[in-house]
């Protein structure tokens, strides 16, 4: 009776997830990013990224610059700045909440256009929450 | 006639301001401000103070910004601050500021948790706000 007590409350106290697992974001039912999370080391890899009105998965395999681990609240901050040819300077930021299985998302550019003509509705991206579940690789 | 040609493509491609200076920014209705002192040398930026103007207030912050970004070629700078402070859910705020433009854009994603106040739990998690700026020299 002991032991088998013992391995309920092992199995009550332990996480939802090991040490490294996937971690699947759906918006809505149109969009899903995928991404694989080792928290040994720290990192996040955004594995793909699924449209599911033209039924496409585009492979993406990008590890994420990580701003801030937060281990207190089972969440992740990352940051990414993109500067390409043809497009301009964008910062996105994420916040990644494994205990409460979101992902939020939002980002910002920069108008270097010569003339500023980046309209200004254009300049702050959709403010994005995504909800997650998590499977143990 | 070649001297005054000289000095007059020396002046309109000289920057409009100094490698020190006050930049001064208000939100879009006015109601708040923040000042930030620039040093373009040291690449450093203070944001000195903030002013709510409904209130009449003046807060002295006297605070060294984290340069994520200094954008030499786009006269610009990325800001990244990570809070977490007593009573308010940790949050990740971003700021642009872009000195060709006289702009500034504020991101912020709050990290609203189980036990966050209940102002933040029925407001949204993410803030987008534009301010005007001048430069002070």
């Amino acid at each position: 009776m002991y032991k088998l007590l013992l391995v309920f409350f092992m199995v009550i106290s332990s996480p939802l997830y090991s040490n490294e697992f996937t971690y699947r974001c759906d918006e809505g039912d149109n969009f899903t990013m995928v991404y694989d999370v080792n928290l040994t080391e720290r990192s996040i890899i955004h594995i793909a990224s699924i449209y599911h009105s033209d039924k496409t998965i585009k492979k993406v395999d990008k590890n994420l610059e990580i701003f801030f681990w937060d281990e207190k609240y089972n969440s992740v901050w990352t940051v990414n700045y993109r500067d390409e040819e043809f497009t301009i300077p964008t910062i996105t930021s994420k916040l990644f909440n494994f205990e409460l299985q979101t992902l939020q998302s939002q980002s910002m550019r920069n108008d270097t256009t010569f003339d500023g003509s980046v309209p200004k509705n254009h300049l702050f991206g959709r403010n994005r929450t995504f909800k997650c579940n998590t499977r143990n690789r | 006639m070649n001297k005054i040609l000289f000095l007059f493509f020396m002046f309109v491609s000289s920057p409009l301001y100094s490698d020190e200076f006050t930049y001064h920014c208000d939100n879009e209705d006015e109601s708040y401000s923040m000042v930030f002192n620039i040093n373009t040398t040291e690449q450093t930026v203070v944001h000195t103070h903030s002013i709510n103007k409904i209130t009449k207030t003046v807060y002295d912050i006297n605070k060294y910004r984290e340069v994520y970004k200094w954008d030499t070629d786009n006269d610009s700078v990325w800001l990244t601050d990570y809070l977490n402070i007593f009573l308010n859910p940790p949050s990740l705020t971003i700021i642009l500021l872009n000195f060709k433009r006289q702009k500034m854009f504020l991101q912020e994603i709050h990290n609203v948790l189980p036990d966050s106040p209940d102002f933040f739990k029925s407001n949204s998690p993410f803030r987008n706000e534009t301010y005007e700026c001048y430069i002070m020299e």
